[in-house]
């Protein structure tokens, strides 16, 4: 899966700590999310949805074979 | 002849092997415990604060558990010395064990507060070294039949420690 956290994250100028704090998760979660080496449980996606606002199929992107 | 020993004494009781021993093993045991101390600010200063609660209260009681477990097993073997009664000796025996609880109560805690992502590495770590230990022990188990000296069972849990770590290292790198 892809998503857009990276970009999200810039925009408002928090390092993956503050976005961490934001989540209550850890930094190596942060880092593992935007490397896109794992995919969040669905609250933490939702979560991530509304802190930024937007929905989750605005954040987060399917692979291919995820859909096949 | 007496005052050559006088002045001597304190030389000769530095060089006794026992103390250098001694000294040697607080001053390791201090230094790794500084080294300990900065690697954990360090790491601390670019965490997120769950993380960073999560790791203190972890390491606040285990380093209890520790301490206590020393004391404890110092103190054990002092009165196992003393005591001959063997219903009281077993039970001094296992004293050492009661922070040793304490020190699991913390990493069960340790295990519940850690986020999704930590609890699916430590899945990973933790399966790899009960399957492991269990690889390990029973290929000895079978060994021990065809004439291998039989393992300790005290060497079992040092076994599985040893091979957490390593499949935590592995189980990191995976998401990193």
């Amino acid at each position: 899966m892809k998503n857009r956290l990276k970009v999200l994250r810039a925009e408002r100028d928090w390092s993956q700590s503050d976005l961490a704090d934001h989540l209550n998760v850890s930094r190596q979660t942060i880092s593992a999310l935007e490397k896109g080496k794992y995919d969040p449980s669905l609250p933490l996606a939702f979560k991530i949805a509304y802190l930024f606002e937007q929905t989750i199929e605005e954040i987060f992107f399917p692979d291919e074979d995820d859909l096949a | 002849m007496a005052f050559g020993i006088s002045i001597f004494t304190p030389i000769v009781l530095l060089l006794d092997a026992f103390i250098i021993g001694i000294i040697v093993g607080v001053l390791a045991g201090i230094g790794f415990f500084i080294y300990m101390m900065w690697e954990i600010r360090r790491q601390e200063r670019e965490e997120s604060t769950k993380t960073m609660q999560n790791q203190r209260a972890y390491h606040r009681q285990f380093a209890i558990a520790m301490g206590s477990y020393v004391a404890i097993l110092m103190f054990t073997v002092y009165l196992l010395d003393h005591i001959e009664a063997q219903p009281i000796r077993m039970i001094v025996a296992i004293l050492p064990m009661l922070p040793v609880l304490y020190g699991l109560w913390g990493y069960m805690e340790w295990i519940r507060n850690l986020d999704e992502l930590q609890q699916k590495i430590q899945l990973e770590a933790i399966a790899f070294s009960m399957g492991l230990t269990g690889v390990i022990t029973f290929t000895w188990g079978f060994l021990s039949g065809v004439g291998v000296p039989p393992l300790h069972a005290i060497w079992v849990f040092p076994m599985m420690i040893v091979l957490w770590g390593i499949g935590q290292f592995v189980a990191q790198r995976r998401y990193a």
